[in-house]
Protein backbone atom coordinates (compact mmCIF):
# COMPACT_ATOMS: atom_id res chain seq x y z
CA UNK A 1 0.00 0.00 0.00
CA UNK A 2 2.54 2.38 1.31
CA UNK A 3 5.70 2.23 -1.49
CA UNK A 4 9.09 1.95 -0.27
CA UNK A 5 10.50 2.75 -3.56
CA UNK A 6 12.37 5.64 -2.36
CA UNK A 7 16.03 4.66 -2.31
CA UNK A 8 17.18 6.74 -5.31
CA UNK A 9 15.36 10.08 -4.35
CA UNK A 10 16.34 12.56 -6.63
CA UNK A 11 14.00 15.71 -6.29
CA UNK A 12 13.35 18.15 -8.59
CA UNK A 13 12.12 21.94 -7.22
CA UNK A 14 9.02 22.77 -9.56
CA UNK A 15 6.30 24.72 -9.13
CA UNK A 16 2.65 23.82 -10.53
CA UNK A 17 -1.06 24.74 -10.69
CA UNK A 18 -3.49 22.41 -11.29
CA UNK A 19 -4.19 18.45 -11.43
CA UNK A 20 -1.63 16.29 -12.72
CA UNK A 21 -3.28 12.63 -14.21
CA UNK A 22 -0.90 9.97 -14.67
CA UNK A 23 -0.82 6.37 -13.79
CA UNK A 24 -0.99 5.51 -10.21
CA UNK A 25 1.69 3.23 -9.96
CA UNK A 26 4.23 6.50 -10.99
CA UNK A 27 2.49 8.58 -8.04
CA UNK A 28 3.90 6.55 -5.01
CA UNK A 29 7.51 8.36 -6.30
CA UNK A 30 5.82 11.87 -5.44
CA UNK A 31 5.78 11.83 -2.26
CA UNK A 32 7.40 15.78 -1.54
CA UNK A 33 7.91 17.59 1.09
CA UNK A 34 4.29 18.09 1.64
CA UNK A 35 3.61 14.90 1.69
CA UNK A 36 0.81 15.03 -0.54
CA UNK A 37 -2.43 13.21 0.45
CA UNK A 38 -2.46 9.67 -0.94
CA UNK A 39 -6.22 10.44 -0.85
CA UNK A 40 -5.71 12.99 -3.41
CA UNK A 41 -3.93 9.54 -5.67
CA UNK A 42 -6.76 6.98 -5.56
CA UNK A 43 -8.37 8.63 -8.53
CA UNK A 44 -5.67 8.68 -10.65
CA UNK A 45 -4.72 12.57 -10.26
CA UNK A 46 -2.26 14.14 -8.25
CA UNK A 47 -3.17 17.55 -6.85
CA UNK A 48 0.39 19.63 -6.88
CA UNK A 49 0.75 23.18 -5.23
CA UNK A 50 2.91 26.04 -5.77
CA UNK A 51 6.78 24.85 -4.71
CA UNK A 52 6.05 21.35 -4.06
CA UNK A 53 9.38 19.39 -4.24
CA UNK A 54 8.58 16.59 -6.49
CA UNK A 55 10.73 13.25 -5.80
CA UNK A 56 10.61 11.49 -9.08
CA UNK A 57 12.71 8.51 -8.22
CA UNK A 58 13.63 6.47 -11.68
CA UNK A 59 11.90 9.21 -13.64
CA UNK A 60 14.38 11.58 -12.63
CA UNK A 61 14.41 14.39 -15.18
CA UNK A 62 12.22 17.53 -16.12
CA UNK A 63 11.12 15.68 -19.70
CA UNK A 64 9.07 13.42 -17.40
CA UNK A 65 7.52 15.87 -15.23
CA UNK A 66 6.69 17.98 -18.22
CA UNK A 67 5.63 15.29 -19.98
CA UNK A 68 2.88 15.12 -17.50
CA UNK A 69 2.17 18.19 -17.07
CA UNK A 70 1.86 18.53 -20.70
CA UNK A 71 -0.52 15.86 -21.03
CA UNK A 72 -2.56 17.56 -18.34
CA UNK A 73 -2.40 20.78 -20.37
CA UNK A 74 -1.64 22.10 -16.60
CA UNK A 75 1.38 24.89 -16.08
CA UNK A 76 4.82 23.53 -14.45
CA UNK A 77 7.97 25.79 -14.24
CA UNK A 78 11.17 23.72 -12.91
CA UNK A 79 13.00 26.00 -10.86
CA UNK A 80 16.01 23.37 -11.11
CA UNK A 81 17.59 20.90 -9.05
CA UNK A 82 17.05 21.13 -4.22
CA UNK A 83 20.26 21.73 -2.71
CA UNK A 84 21.73 18.88 -1.19
CA UNK A 85 20.93 20.06 1.92
CA UNK A 86 17.33 21.01 1.77
CA UNK A 87 16.82 17.56 -0.33
CA UNK A 88 18.80 15.66 3.07
CA UNK A 89 16.35 16.71 4.95
CA UNK A 90 12.88 16.22 2.66
CA UNK A 91 14.32 13.13 1.94
CA UNK A 92 14.81 12.20 5.79
CA UNK A 93 11.26 13.15 6.61
CA UNK A 94 9.71 11.71 3.56
CA UNK A 95 11.50 8.31 4.97
CA UNK A 96 10.11 8.81 8.61
CA UNK A 97 6.71 9.48 7.09
CA UNK A 98 7.05 6.48 4.81
CA UNK A 99 8.46 4.08 7.47
CA UNK A 100 5.74 5.23 9.80
CA UNK A 101 2.70 5.04 7.61
CA UNK A 102 3.96 1.53 6.80
CA UNK A 103 4.61 0.60 10.55
CA UNK A 104 0.77 1.77 11.33
CA UNK A 105 -0.56 -0.66 8.55
CA UNK A 106 1.28 -3.33 8.68
CA UNK A 107 1.03 -4.33 12.21
CA UNK A 108 -2.89 -4.82 12.48
CA UNK A 109 -2.80 -7.50 9.64
CA UNK A 110 0.06 -9.55 11.43
CA UNK A 111 -1.61 -9.62 14.19
CA UNK A 112 -5.06 -10.23 12.49
CA UNK A 113 -3.75 -13.11 11.23
CA UNK A 114 -1.23 -13.90 14.64
CA UNK A 115 -4.64 -14.06 16.25
CA UNK A 116 -6.80 -16.73 13.78
CA UNK A 117 -3.10 -18.76 14.23
CA UNK A 118 -3.47 -18.52 18.06
CA UNK A 119 -7.34 -19.24 17.91
CA UNK A 120 -6.37 -22.30 16.08
CA UNK A 121 -3.75 -23.73 18.30
CA UNK A 122 -3.47 -21.78 21.57
CA UNK A 123 -5.26 -21.80 24.56
CA UNK A 124 -6.39 -19.06 26.98
CA UNK A 125 -3.88 -20.78 29.26
CA UNK A 126 -1.46 -20.24 26.55
CA UNK A 127 -1.55 -16.87 26.18
CA UNK A 128 -2.56 -15.19 29.21
CA UNK A 129 -0.60 -12.35 30.90
CA UNK A 130 -0.09 -11.67 33.88
CA UNK A 131 -2.56 -9.15 35.33
CA UNK B 1 4.73 -33.89 34.57
CA UNK B 2 3.13 -34.03 30.71
CA UNK B 3 4.89 -37.02 30.06
CA UNK B 4 3.37 -39.07 33.29
CA UNK B 5 -0.13 -37.85 32.40
CA UNK B 6 0.42 -38.77 28.58
CA UNK B 7 1.56 -41.96 29.79
CA UNK B 8 -1.56 -42.84 32.14
CA UNK B 9 -3.91 -41.69 29.45
CA UNK B 10 -2.06 -44.00 27.20
CA UNK B 11 -2.14 -46.57 30.02
CA UNK B 12 -5.37 -46.14 31.46
CA UNK B 13 -7.37 -44.90 28.62
CA UNK B 14 -8.95 -42.16 30.61
CA UNK B 15 -8.60 -38.44 29.54
CA UNK B 16 -7.55 -35.39 31.21
CA UNK B 17 -10.66 -33.68 32.85
CA UNK B 18 -9.08 -30.37 32.37
CA UNK B 19 -11.39 -28.72 29.32
CA UNK B 20 -9.41 -25.92 27.55
CA UNK B 21 -10.66 -22.71 27.38
CA UNK B 22 -10.86 -21.64 23.46
CA UNK B 23 -9.68 -18.11 22.17
CA UNK B 24 -12.02 -15.64 21.09
CA UNK B 25 -10.85 -12.10 19.02
CA UNK B 26 -12.30 -10.30 22.84
CA UNK B 27 -9.83 -12.70 24.61
CA UNK B 28 -7.26 -12.07 22.76
CA UNK B 29 -7.35 -7.91 22.07
CA UNK B 30 -8.26 -7.86 26.14
CA UNK B 31 -4.62 -9.77 26.99
CA UNK B 32 -2.83 -7.06 23.64
CA UNK B 33 -4.55 -4.38 25.54
CA UNK B 34 -2.56 -5.13 28.77
CA UNK B 35 0.50 -4.08 27.01
CA UNK B 36 -1.21 -1.51 24.71
CA UNK B 37 -2.11 0.80 28.14
CA UNK B 38 1.19 0.93 29.35
CA UNK B 39 2.91 2.34 26.30
CA UNK B 40 1.64 5.97 26.70
CA UNK B 41 3.50 6.72 30.29
CA UNK B 42 1.68 6.29 34.02
CA UNK B 43 -1.91 6.41 33.98
CA UNK B 44 -3.07 9.11 35.71
CA UNK B 45 -5.20 7.77 38.86
CA UNK B 46 -8.82 7.14 38.22
CA UNK B 47 -8.14 6.72 34.85
CA UNK B 48 -9.23 3.31 32.55
CA UNK B 49 -6.55 3.48 29.54
CA UNK B 50 -7.01 0.96 26.80
CA UNK B 51 -5.28 0.79 23.59
CA UNK B 52 -5.30 -1.87 20.93
CA UNK B 53 -5.52 -3.25 17.26
CA UNK B 54 -10.02 -3.53 16.55
CA UNK B 55 -8.87 -5.27 13.65
CA UNK B 56 -6.67 -5.61 10.05
CA UNK B 57 -7.31 -1.89 9.89
CA UNK B 58 -7.93 -0.46 12.95
CA UNK B 59 -5.97 1.07 16.09
CA UNK B 60 -8.19 2.22 19.06
CA UNK B 61 -7.40 4.31 22.37
CA UNK B 62 -9.86 4.66 24.63
CA UNK B 63 -9.87 6.56 28.15
CA UNK B 64 -12.21 6.99 30.82
CA UNK B 65 -12.28 9.41 33.49
CA UNK B 66 -13.92 11.44 36.03
CA UNK B 67 -13.90 15.27 35.61
CA UNK B 68 -13.98 17.83 39.04
CA UNK B 69 -17.87 17.20 39.50
CA UNK B 70 -16.77 13.70 39.63
CA UNK B 71 -18.92 12.90 36.33
CA UNK B 72 -17.94 10.61 33.79
CA UNK B 73 -15.96 11.10 30.95
CA UNK B 74 -14.87 9.25 27.81
CA UNK B 75 -12.44 9.71 25.48
CA UNK B 76 -11.89 7.09 21.96
CA UNK B 77 -10.04 7.83 18.96
CA UNK B 78 -9.77 5.43 16.41
CA UNK B 79 -6.70 5.60 13.70
CA UNK B 80 -7.78 4.02 10.67
CA UNK B 81 -5.69 2.68 7.91
CA UNK B 82 -6.64 3.97 4.52
CA UNK B 83 -5.53 3.94 1.40
CA UNK B 84 -4.84 7.77 1.71
CA UNK B 85 -3.09 7.38 4.60
CA UNK B 86 -3.77 7.04 8.60
CA UNK B 87 -7.40 8.67 9.57
CA UNK B 88 -7.62 10.05 13.08
CA UNK B 89 -11.27 9.52 13.45
CA UNK B 90 -12.72 11.31 16.67
CA UNK B 91 -16.22 11.80 17.74
CA UNK B 92 -17.73 15.20 17.15
CA UNK B 93 -14.02 16.77 15.56
CA UNK B 94 -12.71 17.26 12.23
CA UNK B 95 -11.71 13.61 10.79
CA UNK B 96 -7.60 14.21 9.58
CA UNK B 97 -4.98 12.39 8.26
CA UNK B 98 -1.88 11.90 10.42
CA UNK B 99 1.91 13.19 9.80
CA UNK B 100 4.54 14.69 11.54
CA UNK B 101 5.38 13.83 15.32
CA UNK B 102 1.59 12.60 15.94
CA UNK B 103 2.64 9.60 12.72
CA UNK B 104 5.86 9.62 14.08
CA UNK B 105 5.04 8.79 17.88
CA UNK B 106 1.72 6.40 17.34
CA UNK B 107 4.20 4.55 14.94
CA UNK B 108 6.77 4.28 17.61
CA UNK B 109 3.85 3.02 20.28
CA UNK B 110 2.48 0.27 16.83
CA UNK B 111 5.99 -1.14 17.08
CA UNK B 112 6.44 -1.46 20.37
CA UNK B 113 2.38 -2.77 20.96
CA UNK B 114 3.35 -5.30 17.90
CA UNK B 115 6.80 -6.50 19.10
CA UNK B 116 5.75 -7.20 22.70
CA UNK B 117 2.34 -8.76 22.05
CA UNK B 118 4.27 -11.05 19.58
CA UNK B 119 6.95 -12.18 22.37
CA UNK B 120 4.93 -11.84 25.30
CA UNK B 121 1.39 -13.09 24.42
CA UNK B 122 1.94 -15.24 21.28
CA UNK B 123 5.28 -16.55 21.97
CA UNK B 124 6.86 -15.29 18.35
CA UNK B 125 10.09 -13.47 17.65
CA UNK B 126 8.34 -10.28 15.91
CA UNK B 127 11.53 -10.09 13.56
CA UNK B 128 12.35 -13.23 12.41
CA UNK B 129 8.88 -14.69 12.66
CA UNK B 130 9.86 -17.86 14.53
CA UNK B 131 8.18 -19.31 17.11
CA UNK B 132 10.00 -18.83 20.65
CA UNK B 133 10.78 -21.86 22.47
CA UNK B 134 7.13 -22.85 24.21
CA UNK B 135 5.00 -25.55 25.01
CA UNK B 136 1.25 -25.07 24.39
CA UNK B 137 -1.15 -26.75 27.00
CA UNK B 138 -3.09 -28.05 24.17
CA UNK B 139 -2.84 -28.19 20.80
CA UNK B 140 -5.88 -28.67 18.49
CA UNK B 141 -5.99 -31.07 15.64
Amino acid sequence: MFSNNQNTYNPVRATTRGVIPGELTHFDEFLGSRHIERGSLSDGTLDLHEDDTLYTGEHNDEAYLRGLAQAAETELTVVGQASTQESSLEQDAARRFAVAQETIARAPIQLDAMREYAKAHYTQEDVALAA
Amino acid sequence: MKLFQQLKQLITGQVSSRTPQRLTDRYLIEQESLIGRELFGPIPDGHKREFFCLDAKTWVWHEEWRDENNAPQTSTTRYEVQPGGVLKVQPGRVYKYLDGEELENLALAVRMYYDRSMREIYKFDPQTGQPIHRTPATIYS
